[in-house]
């Protein structure tokens, strides 16, 4: 018999609100270098590039197992020049929740060019959270 | 397999042009330190804290080597390893 569980949006939004709520006044940063193994896994040679801003309310209320982020402000002056490959979800208190790939085509954040250079503006327009069923 | 080394700095970045056979030494580590001092100045307009640079280590691939390249997934996560979550976001990078 196949291990199949399946999950009510209720249910999904749940688990989506408890997770991602905790990101309140949070931060999103972009980072290059290698994505470590798990958020867990402390940075080590990867430098920051560009350090954006999470709302007071980072994402709206899950709705149909999605969790979609507030206004993320913009790092109008980027921190370092490097190619971006991974961005991270953090709490107010610089704690990595979720980690996640970044380029330019088939990663979890798509950006015009990966390639950013000390105090560029770099602006994330959305940024949406989906659990599968 | 062999290893070559830059000098990387966090407004220049990899300084390609001064790759190194060997760790490079305080004199030319000092060296490009000041050629990058000359292009950028000291301190982040923005945080206010010195620029940091230090020596990176590279491995030369061999005429055999094949770069490993991982498989990507746009999963990011599984909660409690039922189901996978996937994340999509949309950004803008405009360099001065």
């Amino acid at each position: 018999m196949a291990l199949n569980p399946k999950t009510s949006a209720a249910f999904r939004n749940l688990g989506l609100d408890a997770a991602f709520d905790t990101l309140n006044s949070g931060k999103f940063r972009i980072y290059d270098g290698t994505q470590p193994t798990d958020s867990d896994t402390a940075i080590g040679a990867q430098n920051l590039l560009a350090d954006l801003a999470l709302g007071s309310t980072a994402f709206a209320a899950a709705s149909s197992g999605s969790k979609t982020a507030s206004a993320i402000t913009q790092d109008a002056s980027a921190d370092a020049t490097g190619t971006a490959t991974w961005a991270s979800l953090l709490t107010s208190g610089n704690v990595r929740k979720m980690d996640m790939s970044a380029g330019t085509a088939t990663v979890n954040l798509v950006l015009n060019s990966a390639s950013i250079a000390i105090l560029a503006a770099v602006s994330v327009s959305s940024l949406v959270i989906t659990q599968a069923a | 397999m062999a290893k070559i080394y830059f000098v990387r700095h966090q407004a220049e970045g990899l300084l390609t042009e001064f790759p190194f056979a060997e760790p490079p030494t305080d004199a030319q580590f000092s060296a490009l330190a000041k050629l990058c001092f000359q292009r950028h100045g000291e301190k982040h307009r923005k945080t206010g804290e010195t620029f940091w640079i230090k020596t990176v280590e590279v491995s030369v691939l061999g005429a055999g080597d094949v770069p490993e390249v991982p498989e990507r997934s746009l999963t990011v996560a599984s909660m409690a390893g039922l189901v996978p979550v996937t994340v999509s976001g949309k950004g803008h990078v405009e360099n001065k």
